[in-house]
């Protein structure tokens, strides 16, 4: 066969194709809803505008400034049901979507800082469909917050995150950090290596630029990490699962004991 | 059952087929409704005739080889080109003396002897004339046909008697013992008569209910035959214990077996499958001083098609092209009527009262004036095709149906002489008088509805179509919602009726005003590029994926408007006060546009006086559905003074997560609106058809309007929208699960439901509603499972199952409620995500019933609600609860429903796959597993009182639920409805 009988071929196999198609009708395209191609998140103060309204007992309230967890990733579908940002059990609805990148994001508007806790989970879903529930490996962290500038912060009189962030942990026993909480106290307490809490200190005072120091004495041996908790009850007895805390007690932090020199 | 042995065949020569092609067939059809081969004495004589021309009239006459005319019809052919089934001669011509012991029509045969020796002398044939309308019998003939006959026969046969073995078709009841008579039985044999309740046929297995003892409880009568005889006669009814209905005869022989609850078998005797085999009336009212009154009958309707009760659906509403059958209740008409031979059919335009007063003439618009023999001694005729292929010149053009009964026998010749020979017509061609005599004749609803027939509303409408579009750019300000979008555009295309087709034509004559839809689409990409902003030639079209929708609106006179909703879509949360505020946006243009007063730069006054804003509808797709809801909430909440009078909302989303004016949050409730919710079981997107919980919270107590759902198997959520699923526009089906349907059929389902809602709802034409009352069906609709709930306002709930705190052992109205025996399950319970088995998805609460024998469910009527003759139906919704077979066997469910007087009077009535409606294992869906989702059915209370079953609709003192074998369902919302 020469090359022009080749073409000639190929151009009939193309017709014959072309009828073949026209009696069988190609099936619609389905739409894959799966789960969802996150890359990660940033955390944002954000300036509103226009304002975001929201009512309590049919009273209206204008946010100006709020924060913004922004979900990125790639093909956010857009559908009928709503992409859905749970911080730990709280879900967030409010959200635009942007171009970002190579992607998209999913820019989600939370008004109330006590959401925004070190060590929440962070899951997206559009609505219930269970299909598309998607969890970051990633868990909240506030020391990533992105600060509007100074001043306008100062105007706008924008709040600091709740939270306590752990700075050192030696082995010694001698533990610093950082942080601020509106309600609650915050206690400290011993990560074995069986996940269960040993207590270390009830009740850690902050002095008046949000800093504490405290030497909480030898700990544990089959202790891993010193673990910050927030406690609007009792402090939870010894022994309690880190993953089985009481709902009135809550992680703000956690970080491995420094047994060896720095920078080992 | 008949056997058929040492035939007797006395042929003719058949004559050609006249039509051309195949010659046409005979088919002798047995009292079970199966073909049999041979005609035997004492039978009655029914035949079919098929390779006729369609729609074509005939005259049938069955003649002897003297020539003489035994029985006849006239008839046309459908559009298969068969005639029939038609009786030709009940009973072989045996009409005993007095059939009906008042004297009516006892000229036949004496006996089963003598019409035995009748057949045993004379060959039979069936001549099929073309029909004259003057003469009947003297067209041209078609076709001929010898009928085989037996004579003697050799089967059982078995009748109705009085005391004196006189053959009977019809009692007065309480007035004598009713008998039954039989022959050729086994000699000696042990006879079980059961006397039942009719049936149109019979299967293996049917309940055997004999009605003859106390308050109508089985008291069957067994009867030992002397040695060597083969006859009886006993009384099986003593006239103390009669009831009004119609009945039929089983005997069971020697049989040795005892079961409380017997069924039909194999090999069991039965007297009249296909007809009716007697008739006990109720006594004569007293004659009025007025004069004869009219009777007026349900009469049109069609045949269920299953073998349980009852075999005739009562309807008064056909689509074009669709067959239109009747059926006579000996219930309707008074024993006392003269119980003529001649039956004539007659479809004319329908007149009021005072009309068919001053012009009684029949004038018949169908293929033919259908002529019958009655059965002698009844006014019994059967189930008759009396309008083949319907095609008035008018949409939903109204007629009424008249039987019309000879009622002066004297003017017409007498029989020719031969016995059982009615006198069918005389050679002038007087066949019937052609007039309308009240008292005699039948008629359909006299000032009511009578017999509509519509087109289908998918078929384009009489209008052309115009088009035209706007589009304001950064017009609007949204004032309300959580997140007030500004510079909204509003922009959408827009059809109408029309003087011509075309774009911008004018609007279709010069002073009618055309009611008015608005749409709007739902959450979708606005941009290829799967931007939030792009320019107008990278936009994706949302709004166009309605034209279809559109141009078949305008056809059928409706100005129709799709809105994009560009700046509320795509790229954020819900916004669905904004969705709702946008559409009054656009209503408030148009209320502009229609405005003379307001100078018109737009359309330059194309629309003045032209639009119907009393009559308004607004339709939204997903999140558009729910946009809807919001939109008719503002307009009443803030008084906004539209007239929205009527909702669809398709595959719409219920998030709640709106805030209204004023504070939220919200959760939408349509009240006062008629509301249609249209959603598919396969939909992918919102995967738990989110519409039932609207469509449940609609029209709450005090705000009731009707409201309407389809769920459609196998549809999925783009696909109402053709822009969504076009992949040049990114679109695609997001469709899951087994049995999808095209998108064209989905497409279709919004052609035929949701136009037909609007014009019900926005034209004023309620017959339209048949298509959501699950009356009428499409022919686009076939293959597509639909399943409906309908909800009238005019209905009182006998138990929606809401009261706090649940009591399941009292009802809504009071009234006590008891099921027997103590079931497996039978618990109050939510239907909302997440309740009981997880399986609901709706707004609601109801009742949970599982069984594992046959059990009773009885919810009691209290006193003041026990007249429940404003209403028209009985109804409920039900769903199957998928167990995986604990207790659900899985297929379709059977209860039997049956409502009781004080009196005692009960009538049932079945709901299973053959009639009324199914209940169907949910749809299984793959990434929400199995939906109880509920479906109403509606039982008209004509299916109660028919048969002289005495129920009496002013005093209704319960409702029963029968269930048999194992099973386990959901009831919700039990009403006597409209």
């Amino acid at each position: 066969m020469n090359l022009k009988n080749l073409r000639l071929a190929a151009a009939a196999a193309l017709l014959v194709a072309a009828a073949s198609a026209q009696e069988t009708p190609a099936p619609l395209p389905s739409i894959e809803y799966g789960r969802l191609t996150i890359t990660g998140y940033e955390l944002r103060e954000a300036r509103l505008n226009p304002p975001f309204r929201t009512w309590t007992d049919g009273k209206e309230t204008l946010h100006q400034y709020a924060f913004k967890v922004v979900i990125t990733g790639s093909r956010f579908p857009i559908r009928a049901l709503d992409p859905i940002l749970w911080i730990g059990d709280t879900p967030v609805r409010n959200y635009e979507r942007a171009a970002y990148a190579d992607g998209d994001a999913l820019l989600f508007c939370v008004t109330d800082p006590a959401l925004l806790r070190a060590e929440r989970d962070l899951t997206v879903i559009y609505g219930t469909d269970e299909r598309t529930r998607t969890r970051l490996i990633e868990r909240l962290d506030p020391e990533r917050l992105v600060k509007l500038p100074a001043a306008e912060r100062l105007a706008a009189g924008l709040p600091e995150l709740e939270g306590v962030t752990l700075t050192a942990v030696g082995a010694d026993g001698r533990v610093t950090g950082q942080g601020r909480i509106d309600g609650g106290r915050i206690a400290l307490a011993a990560r074995l290596d069986d996940g269960k809490l040993q207590p270390l200190v009830k009740e850690i005072t902050l002095d008046a630029t949000g800093k504490f120091a405290v030497a909480v004495g030898p700990l544990p041996a089959r202790a891993t990490h010193v673990v910050a908790l927030l406690v609007r009850g009792e402090m939870p007895a010894a022994g309690v699962e880190l993953a089985a805390l009481p709902k009135e007690v809550e992680v703000l932090d956690s970080k491995p004991i420094r047994r060896g020199p720095a920078g080992r | 059952m008949h056997v058929s042995t040492g035939l007797l065949v006395v042929a003719f020569a058949a004559t050609a087929a006249a039509q051309g092609g195949a010659a046409p067939s005979f088919h002798l059809i047995g009292g079970a409704g199966d073909r049999i081969a041979t005609h035997e004495a004492g039978d009655t004589l029914t035949v079919e005739v098929e390779g006729l021309a369609p729609k074509a009239a005939y005259d049938l006459l069955l003649l002897d080889d003297t020539g003489a005319r035994l029985g006849f019809a006239r008839a046309a052919a459908n559009l298969d080109g068969v005639v029939g089934p038609e009786v030709l001669w009940w009973e072989s011509g045996v009409t005993g003396l007095d059939p009906d012991g008042r004297g009516n029509g006892g000229d036949g045969f004496l006996d089963f002897a003598a019409a035995e020796q009748f057949l045993a002398a004379h060959a039979l044939k069936v001549e099929v004339r073309l029909a004259d309308p003057l003469a009947f019998g003297s067209g041209r003939l078609v076709t001929d046909w010898a009928v085989p006959v037996l004579a003697p026969r050799q089967s059982p046969l078995l009748w109705f008697s009085d005391g004196g073995s006189n053959y009977r078709t019809s009692f007065e009841a309480g007035l004598e013992a009713i008998f039954v008579s039989g022959q050729g039985l086994p000699a000696g044999a042990i006879v079980d008569v059961y006397l039942v309740p009719d049936r149109a046929d019979w299967n293996v297995g049917d309940p055997l209910q004999d009605t003859t003892g106390f308050n109508g409880q089985p008291f069957k009568e067994r009867v030992y035959l002397a040695p060597g005889s083969t006859t009886f006669s006993a009384p099986v009814w003593p006239a103390v214990f009669q009831r009004p209905g119609s009945f039929d005869v089983v005997v069971r022989v020697n049989d040795t077996s005892s079961s409380s609850q017997p069924q039909f078998r194999a090999g069991d005797l039965l007297a009249h499958g296909f007809e009716s085999g007697l008739v006990i009336e109720p006594p004569p009212p007293a004659v009025s001083a007025a004069g004869l009154s009219d009777l007026e009958v349900s009469l049109s309707g069609r045949r269920t098609t299953g073998n349980r009760f009852p075999n005739f659906r009562r309807q008064n509403v056909f689509i074009r092209h669709n067959l239109v059958a009747i059926n006579l209740d000996p219930s309707d008409i008074p024993a006392n009527h003269p119980k003529p031979k001649i039956a004539a059919i007659y479809v004319v335009p329908a007149r009021n009262k005072a009309q068919w007063s001053a012009h009684p003439r029949l004038t018949d618009v169908t293929e033919a004036v259908e002529l019958r023999g009655v059965k002698p001694g009844t006014v019994a005729l059967g189930i008759i095709n009396a309008w083949i292929d319907p095609d008035p010149s008018g949409d939903g053009d109204r007629f009424d149906v008249v039987l019309d009964f000879r009622d002066d026998l004297n003017a017409n010749p007498p029989s020719s002489g031969v016995p059982g020979s009615p006198p069918p017509g005389s050679s002038s061609g007087a066949i019937l008088n052609g007039l309308y005599d009240p008292g005699v004749d039948a008629i359909d609803e006299l000032d009511g509805d009578g017999l509509t027939i519509i087109s289908d509303p998918a078929v384009t409408g009489p209008y052309l179509v115009g088009r035209t579009d706007y589009d304001f750019i950064d017009a609007y300000d949204i004032p309300w919602g959580q997140y007030q979008d500004q510079n909204v555009d509003v922009r959408a295309v827009v059809a109408y009726p029309a003087q011509s087709a075309g774009s911008n034509t004018p609007v279709f004559g010069t002073n009618e005003r055309f009611p008015v839809i608005v749409i709007l689409h739902g959450n979708h990409s606005v941009c290829l590029n799967g931007g939030c902003t792009c320019g107008a030639g990278n936009r994706i079209p949302n709004h166009k994926g309605y034209d279809y929708l559109l141009d078949l609106w305008a056809s059928h006179g409706f100005i129709a408007i799709s809105v994009d909703g560009y700046d509320i879509t795509g790229c954020g949360t819900d916004r669905f006060i904004e969705r709702g505020a946008l559409m009054l946006e656009h209503l408030r243009y148009w209320t502009d546009w229609d405005n003379p007063a307001v100078p018109d730069t737009t359309f330059a006054g194309r629309f003045f006086n032209r639009l119907d804003l009393s009559h308004v509808g607004f339709a939204g797709h997903s999140r558009g559905g729910e946009g809807v809801a919001a939109a008719v909430q503002l307009n009443q909440d803030l008084a906004l003074g539209y007239h929205i009078t009527s909702a669809v909302l398709i595959a719409p989303t219920d998030y709640n997560w709106s805030t209204p004016p004023g504070g939220g949050p919200v959760v939408f409730v349509l009240e006062d609106t008629p509301t249609f919710n249209i959603m598919g079981s396969s939909d992918g997107d919102v995967i738990d058809n989110d519409g039932a919980q609207l469509f449940d919270r609609a029209s709450p107590a005090g705000r009731k309007a009707d409201k309407s759902q389809a769920f459609i198997y196998g549809a999925d959520h783009n696909s109402w929208n053709t822009i969504w699923i076009d992949p040049a526009w990114n679109g695609g089906s997001d469709g899951v699960g087994s049995g999808r349907i095209t998108a064209q059929q989905q497409q279709d389902t919004g052609r035929v439901f949701i136009t037909s809602w609007w014009m019900a709802w926005l034209q004023g034409r309620s017959e339209m509603l048949a298509f959501h009352r699950d009356v009428v069906q499409s022919s686009l609709m076939a293959g597509v499972d639909t399943h409906w709930s309908y909800e009238s306002k005019d209905s009182v709930d006998v138990d929606d199952f809401e009261q706090t705190p649940v009591n399941k052992l009292q009802n809504s109205l009071g009234g006590a409620v008891s099921a027997t025996p103590t079931p497996a399950t039978f618990q109050e319970s939510g239907f909302r995500p997440g309740n009981y088995d997880g399986s609901f998805r709706h707004d609601t609460s109801g009742l949970i019933l599982g069984w594992s024998a046959a059990t009773t469910y009885e919810s009691a009527i209290p006193a003041a609600w026990q007249d429940v003759s404003a209403y028209s139906h009985v109804a409920f919704r039900v769903a199957q609860i998928w167990d995986s077979k604990v207790l659900n066997p899985g297929g379709s469910q059977f209860v039997k429903v049956q409502i009781e007087d004080a009196a005692g009077h009960q009538q049932s009535v079945s709901v299973d796959t053959r009639a009324f409606a199914t209940i169907p294992v949910g749809y299984s869906h793959p990434w929400t597993g199995r939906k109880s989702m509920l479906k109403s059915v509606r039982i008209p209370l004509r299916s109660f009182t028919q048969d002289n079953s005495l129920v009496d609709l002013t005093q209704i003192t319960k409702i029963v639920v029968s269930c048999e074998s194992t099973g386990l369902l959901a009831f919700d919302d039990v009403q006597f409805t409209k």
